[in-house]
């Protein structure tokens, strides 16, 4: 009779093992398998060139349907999976991209201070470049964004972060 | 720029321009999430409000004459709420705000119990936005969960914004720039807001003025709004 609820313990305890506290899940499931490694490793896309904003807002933005297929009109048109991206295209839909990089509400994060000061994407967003499936593999805690900003003599009141 | 800048943020309201209309407390629950509190549970005092307008009745009929105070969190020199919270989850910033972080907290109240002025609010319930107007919550800010301390903060979303947007044209912030809710929505121009330590910003000037006072000046709280009213009469 207890062996639903043994087996729920076992499976979350296991799934505590494997993604620790602060660490991003893997298992993202986005609605179209996208590979940051094929854009980016594989052909040499700039981070910037689809996350526009990351320059100039807190958020660094998440391309458009329209962005994607200004290439995939052409670009690997056959392949399934960028027929997903086609489709949404035609019935001017957004893809519901699941989210992988995220802090809590509290948090104040504006990415166009610290890109424009010179911190690297794959600083904070370590093998981005080179992952299948998107995964977020730096915990974002409290003390990393201090260390650095200590370092650097970035303001550390509580209100420069916390809202 | 954030390294003590040199910001002393400071409010002045003009008592006689004031007409009591409340749309400050109105725009300012719309910028700052704040809940909005049924009638029963503001008969217990769970009231919440930013900004409140309190309403003197100076004489009755037949020639009824109110004054109207719009009472803000007076972001205090010296603020009683500052020493009382175990945890130091209310401080005073380089820019002279009284600052709360809300995640932080973990509502003992004590902040509120000694604060002169009665502008911090409770979170006594998880508070819900029905659909649609969910969809109106500001993201700058967090909505605060139960058991959490808010007050004022002189909207400090807004001052952060004006910052960022003067850092990336490389100038300087300007007087004006930065407007909090209330100042913004005030139909008579009541309210004004800016920087203490630049001695030409409008503020500064309104300050100055030979109409101000402050309240509860007497308690030695150095409250940073200051309070402009023509005293009529004989004299004293
Ligand atoms: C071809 C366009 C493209 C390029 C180039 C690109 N990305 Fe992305 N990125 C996306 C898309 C689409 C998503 C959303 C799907 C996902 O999470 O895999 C995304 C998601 C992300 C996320 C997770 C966002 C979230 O949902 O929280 C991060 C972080 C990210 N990208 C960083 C980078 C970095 C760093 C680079 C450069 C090394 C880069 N991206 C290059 C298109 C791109
Ligand atoms: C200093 C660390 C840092 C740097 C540098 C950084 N990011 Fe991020 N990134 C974050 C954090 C933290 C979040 C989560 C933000 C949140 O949830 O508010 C995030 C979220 C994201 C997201 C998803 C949410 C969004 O903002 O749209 C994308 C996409 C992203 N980053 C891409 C990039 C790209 C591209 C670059 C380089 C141009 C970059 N990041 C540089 C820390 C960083
Ligand atoms: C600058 C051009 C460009 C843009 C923009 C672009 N891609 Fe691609 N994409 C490519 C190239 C090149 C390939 C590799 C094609 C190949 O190997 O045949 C590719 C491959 C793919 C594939 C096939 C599977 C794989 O990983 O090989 C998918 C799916 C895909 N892209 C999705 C997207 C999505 C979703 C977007 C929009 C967020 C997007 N792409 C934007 C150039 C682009
Ligand atoms: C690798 C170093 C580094 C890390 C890690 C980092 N930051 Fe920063 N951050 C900077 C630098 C450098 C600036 C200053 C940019 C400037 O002055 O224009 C900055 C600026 C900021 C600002 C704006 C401050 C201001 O005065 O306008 C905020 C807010 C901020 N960071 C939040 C965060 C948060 C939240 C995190 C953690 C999730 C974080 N940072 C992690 C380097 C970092
Ligand atoms: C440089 C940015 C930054 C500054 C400055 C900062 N924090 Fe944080 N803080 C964060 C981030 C990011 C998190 C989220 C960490 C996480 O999710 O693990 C956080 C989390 C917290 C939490 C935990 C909240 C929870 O519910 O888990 C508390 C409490 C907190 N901060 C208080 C403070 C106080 C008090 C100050 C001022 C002394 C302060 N923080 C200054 C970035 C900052």
């Amino acid at each position: 009779m207890n062996r639903p609820i043994l087996l729920a313990v076992l499976l979350s305890l296991f799934a505590a093992t494997a993604f620790p506290p602060g660490e991003a899940s893997a298992l993202s499931g986005q609605p179209v398998p996208f590979s940051h490694k094929t854009h980016v490793a594989g052909n040499g896309i700039d981070c910037r060139f689809c996350h526009i904003y990351a320059t100039r807002s807190a958020s660094a933005g998440i391309p458009s349907v329209a962005k994607c297929m200004s290439c995939h009109r052409v670009v690997a048109a056959g392949n399934p999976s960028v027929k997903l991206v086609a489709r949404a295209a035609d019935e001017k839909r957004a893809i519901a991209w699941n989210r992988v990089a995220k802090l809590p509400d509290h948090v104040y994060f504006p990415h166009h201070k610290m890109v424009n000061a010179g911190v690297p994407c794959l600083f904070c967003h370590p093998g981005v470049d080179q992952a299948v499936e998107t995964v977020q593999k730096r915990a974002f805690t409290m003390g990393w964004c201090m260390a650095c900003h200590r370092q650097r003599g970035v303001s550390i009141d509580c209100w420069t972060c916390h809202k | 720029m954030s390294h003590g800048g040199g910001h002393k943020w400071g409010m002045a309201i003009d008592l006689d321009r004031c007409t009591g209309c409340n749309a400050c407390m109105v725009a300012c629950s719309a910028e700052n999430n704040v809940p909005i509190t049924s009638e029963d549970q503001a008969g217990k005092g769970r009231l919440m409000h930013w900004i409140r307008v309190n309403r003197y009745w100076q004489s009755g009929w037949p020639r009824p004459e109110s004054v109207h105070i719009p009472v803000p969190c007076m972001h205090c020199g010296k603020a009683p709420c500052e020493p009382v919270c175990p945890v130091y989850a209310t401080y005073h910033n380089e820019e002279n705000l009284n600052a709360m972080v809300y995640n932080r907290c973990v509502g003992t109240r004590y902040c509120a119990n000694n604060c002169p002025y009665s502008v911090r609010v409770f979170n006594w319930f998880d508070n819900k936005w029905e659909g649609p107007l969910d969809e109106q919550l500001n993201p700058d800010l967090s909505v605060r969960s139960r058991g959490v301390m808010e007050k004022c903060t002189f909207c400090i979303q807004r001052i952060r914004r004006a910052k960022e947007q003067a850092s990336t044209e490389n100038r300087a912030l300007r007087d004006g720039e930065v407007v909090p809710a209330c100042v913004q929505t005030c139909p008579p121009g009541a309210l004004l807001f800016g920087d203490l330590n630049d001695p030409d910003s409008e503020v500064s000037r309104a300050v100055r003025n030979l109409r101000r006072f402050r309240l509860m000046e007497h308690l030695g709280t150095e409250p940073s709004v200051t309070y402009l009213k023509r005293v009529k009469g004989g004299g004293t």
